[in-house]
């Protein structure tokens, strides 16, 4: 079912690309109530999706587990993207804490309701709570390692969690990137500096609701002109290298990818000549 | 309006999903904690990877 650092996938790039808009597949699909695509819809937006997942995923020589499609605007699949995003970041264990917005705020308010006493429910009938995976996870390695060993991984393990993460994110003009930001992070926009010397890539920090602050590295959209494509091509090869994650967004409800395939092609070609960030 | 017996299995179905999707989450992150573990400091990667597979596995199966 997954591909695991524990099983048969251990190489990753540091990539995921999100197909975003699935909302706007197909007209009259979507049920505004409940705020979900109706049965038939659900069964077309994957079927398209898939195809173009497919698609990409062999012309950039990338996997399918790099690419996951979603709708921003409707908060819809947020959970399975923000997934891959964990898998495929360097240390992406630091970003499993994010809570993306919940879709059904956006459902009529009857609905909405419904759904909340459907949770209480089902976090009553859970139970007490079991200890985190991470808890787990150390007991599980005090068994093993020494005390000088366990102290050398906590201590780079705390090292680590001190950076924020770094995510770079970019795609066409119009694809939705900054609705992305706020339903997939639920973040708070805390400031933002101009970086290589150009309004057109600003770092941008965020307050996580969950706490915890988000680097994003906004990077000017591409597909415009060819011109203006060169130029941002030297602003991502300098940038890309030293972010845990590079989130490329695509419109999902277009046939025209061409663009899209070539960018792919060229952020994953940076990323494997930089397989660990450059901090 | 009240919600009908259909409307209901949907939400309870977009919940289900919900709840798979949280637990792709504590297993993804598991992954990038060995991921990175093997970039840091790959001698303990080893010692573990079998314990952490083994946590791995215990994870999908309870949900499973």
């Amino acid at each position: 079912m997954f591909g695991s650092v524990f099983g048969r996938n251990n190489q990753s790039i540091r990539l995921v690309v999100g197909l975003n808009q699935i909302d706007k597949m197909l007209p009259n699909g979507w049920d505004e109530r409940l705020n979900m695509p109706d049965e038939r819809a659900e069964r077309e937006i994957q079927r398209r999706s898939n195809d173009i997942i497919n698609r990409l995923a062999r012309y950039a020589d990338i996997s399918a587990s790099n690419i996951e499609y979603y709708s921003a605007l409707k908060r819809y699949r947020l959970l399975p993207l923000l997934s891959k995003i964990i898998r495929n970041a360097y240390a992406g264990f630091k970003l499993d804490h994010v809570q993306p917005a919940d879709p059904f705020e956006l459902a009529d308010p009857e609905v909405r309701e419904f759904a909340e006493e459907q949770r209480r429910e089902r976090e009553k009938k859970r139970g007490t709570r079991e200890p985190s995976a991470k808890d787990r996870m150390f007991d599980e390695m005090k068994k093993i390692l020494s005390e000088d060993e366990l102290n050398l991984i906590l201590d780079k393990f705390r090292q680590e969690r001190q950076l924020p993460p770094k995510v770079a994110i970019f795609g066409k003009a119009g694809v939705g990137k900054t609705t992305t930001i706020n339903s997939l992070f639920n973040a708070r926009w805390k400031t933002s500096h101009t970086v290589v010397g150009t309004t057109q890539a600003q770092m941008k920090e965020f307050e996580l609701s969950t706490g915890g602050t988000l680097n994003v590295l906004d990077l000017p959209g591409y597909g415009r002109s060819v011109s203006e494509d060169r130029e941002y091509e030297k602003i991502y090869q300098k940038m890309i290298p030293s972010c845990d994650l590079v989130f490329l967004i695509v419109q999902a409800n277009t046939r025209d990818f061409a663009d899209d395939q070539e960018m792919i092609l060229k952020v994953s070609e940076w990323l494997k000549d930089s397989p660990q960030p450059q901090r | 309006m009240a919600l009908t017996e259909a409307e209901k299995q949907k939400v309870g179905k977009m919940l289900d999903e919900l709840d798979r999707s949280k637990l792709d989450m504590v297993l993804a992150s598991l992954d990038a904690f060995g991921k990175w573990l093997s970039s840091a400091a790959y001698s303990i990667y080893c010692k573990v990877k079998d314990a952490l597979s083994s946590l791995w596995r215990s994870i999908c199966d309870f949900f499973s």
